[in-house]
């Protein structure tokens, strides 16, 4: 669905020019769940607003040699309709929602943002949607304000008016961290159902390995704007392959580890003020050699849908 | 009880809003026992931190006993209290807005060590030299701006602060939730490392329930300013008795692709805690719901050496 090569982005500010997203590819496939995992800092979401043309302020500077979307390429001329093609969950039902509009006429919003129909049609849409994410009663929902609803509901309505226009691709970026854990497995259970129902090609950002696990199909693991591991999800849950994966896994306590002291990375993510020679992560690699500082890593397989941008995978001494 | 630190008995707190009396914690009982970590679950609006406040009286109960090793700290006055404030400190869920941002490491840490007249004013540069070793700091620090450093560093700093004036009691509210995962490791870290070396107990308030189960002896879960039930942590987590403690742990996404659970999702949202909930406090949104749990609400009794709150089907417990 959509295929995006050798993505950066740089935001000059004042005194700094911050490389966030150095050379990326990312691939989100018809009907699938890929799952775009890293720290705060690392670019995740920065890539996914830059792929999709989001991010347009005076200060970003963004660059790409090819993307594709549905089959077409993405120029100056030709950009996928966001809202209609493309649909975007916000991380904080909070603020997403405007606090004067009834959630009916924001549900609707979109088809007439974009002409797909009239408003007569729209509502009866919309009251579709409401049902289908889960509001036993949609006519109510659809004359109440945002006020009136909790986190939970809040962060439905916004799914409804993300998928009324039957987007291609839908983009959720931290879609539950804002909410509780009860609540967090409402709404997963419902994107789950709807990613299947409507057979949605998804672009999944969190950094909660836990949801991961849950929801997705493809992992993208993202470091200081590179990608140091992709593929399924596994294969790389299973059987990690760059130390970055292995850590942050390592790291996350479990019962496993109950009574031992956790797993921790050496040092600190730093932000990058040019562009990186080496791998990202060799400042903080306890495997690092002195080839790691000096170039970009190849990518090396390790089955046919599990690459690792990390030359010391491959028989490397950690097995 | 001697091994008993804090006793917590029946407290409630009542805040008055516009909108009617918000009952944040509702007749709440435990005990900490001296050296354990107790780890208070639940979500938003359950009156966790709300405990956590009234036991290191930041906020006062409406009624209600709190013993700190047997003397009943609720009626001691401002002054009284002040020497015990030494003893109970806390660790903020937010270290970007616990620290003063216009003041240096240094003074930062120097505030607490005067107030209370900790050390003498020419030793206090090698007390503070003390405390950041201990956090994991290198001394250089001292003369820094809170701005420079990352989350988790500033995490540090008030650690070293709460640890100043020695304390034998802290509570850490939500220390680790506005951390990344691999930040989040160091400081558990850290904290357990602190509480063998100086013999601290904690009171661990979190809504990661990986974190609490790493790090605490006992939990309590909390649902609507109630304790639900409160067990040693492995045996809660193993086999939760409570219908809502069972729900909450299946609901928590597991990173492991083997510990795949089947997820109880509850039906529904939290009620106001506004509302006077006749019956049990769960009862809205239960599985396992009779008549009698409508009618009536459930005492918190001793069952197979757990505390549970519930009228119990066969199904349930």
């Amino acid at each position: 669905m959509l295929r995006v090569h050798n993505l950066s982005v740089q935001f000059a500010l004042p005194h700094k020019t911050v490389y966030a997203v150095n050379g990326i590819d990312l691939a989100v496939p018809e009907g699938k769940v890929t799952a775009l995992i890293g720290e705060s800092g690392c670019g995740k979401s920065v890539s996914a607003l830059a792929a999709m043309g989001l991010l347009d302020g005076e200060e970003s500077r963004v660059s790409w040699d090819r993307i594709v979307f549905d089959g077409k390429d993405v120029d100056d001329t030709h950009r996928p309709a966001y809202g209609k093609d493309i649909s975007l969950i916000y991380q904080d039902p909070y603020s997403a929602l405007n606090p004067r509009l009834k959630c009916g006429y924001q549900v609707m919003e979109p088809l007439l943002i974009h002409g797909i129909c009239d408003r007569r049609a729209a509502r009866k849409r919309a009251l579709e949607v409401l049902g289908d994410v889960g509001f036993s009663d949609p006519g109510r929902v659809y004359n109440m304000y945002p006020s009136e609803l909790s986190g939970g509901m809040k962060q439905r309505v916004l799914i409804a008016s993300a998928i009324i226009t039957r987007p291609k691709l839908l983009i959720a970026d931290e879609p539950t961290t804002a909410l509780d854990v009860t609540i967090q497995a409402q709404i997963l259970d419902l994107i789950k159902r709807l990613q299947r129902e409507h057979r949605l090609s998804m672009l999944l950002i969190t950094h909660d390995m836990g949801i991961v696990a849950d929801i997705a199909d493809e992992i993208v693991i993202m470091y200081l704007g590179r990608v140091l591991e992709r593929g399924a999800k596994e294969s790389i849950y299973r059987n990690p392959g760059h130390p970055y994966t292995r850590g942050l896994l390592r790291c996350i306590p479990r019962k496993q580890n109950k009574d031992r002291a956790l797993f921790t990375i050496k040092g600190h993510v730093e932000q990058l003020m040019s562009a990186p020679a080496g791998c990202v992560f060799a400042p903080r690699c306890e495997l690092c050699r002195e080839s790691c500082r000096q170039t970009h890593p190849a990518l090396v397989s390790i089955n046919e849908h599990h690459g690792v941008y990390c030359p010391l995978t491959e028989g490397g001494p950690h097995g | 009880m001697a091994d008993t630190l804090i006793g917590v008995k029946n407290i409630k707190k009542v805040f008055c809003s516009p909108k009617g009396d918000v009952r944040a914690v509702d007749g709440v009982s435990l005990r900490i026992r001296r050296g354990e970590t107790l780890g208070l679950v639940g979500e938003s609006g359950s009156g966790k931190s709300t405990v956590g406040r009234l036991i290191t009286r930041l906020v006062r109960p409406t009624s209600g006993k709190i013993l700190y090793c047997g003397r009943d700290i609720t009626r001691l006055g401002e002054r009284q209290f002040r020497d015990l404030r030494k003893d109970m400190q806390i660790v903020f869920q937010n270290p970007n807005t616990a620290l003063d941002p216009k003041r240096s490491v240094r003074d930062l840490i120097a505030e607490p060590l005067l107030i209370h007249r900790i050390v003498p004013r020419h030793e206090i540069d090698r007390e503070i030299c003390r405390l950041l070793t201990m956090v994991g700091l290198p001394q250089a620090v001292m003369t820094k701006m809170p701005r420079e450093f990352s989350g988790g560093e500033k995490q540090r700093i008030c650690i070293a602060r709460a640890l100043s004036v020695g304390p034998r009691f802290l509570f850490l509210d939500e220390p680790v939730s506005s951390l990344d995962v691999s930040v989040q490791s160091k400081i558990l870290n850290l904290l357990e490392d602190l509480k063998q070396e100086l013999s601290l107990t904690y009171l661990l308030v979190a809504h990661g329930l990986n974190v609490v189960r790493h790090i605490s002896d006992r939990v309590a879960v909390m649902y609507l300013g109630q304790i639900q039930e409160i067990g040693d942590t492995e045996e809660l987590y193993e086999d939760p008795r409570h219908p809502y403690t069972q729900a909450l742990i299946s609901s928590f996404p597991e990173p492991d692709m083997d510990a795949r659970r089947k997820r109880i999702v509850l039906a529904g949202e939290i009620p106001s805690n506004t509302d006077g909930i006749q019956g049990c406090v769960f009862h809205t949104r239960c599985p396992y719901v009779r008549d009698i749990c409508r009618r009536q609400a459930p005492e918190i009794k001793m069952r197979g050496g757990r505390m549970i709150r519930c009228h119990g089907t066969g199904d349930a417990i």
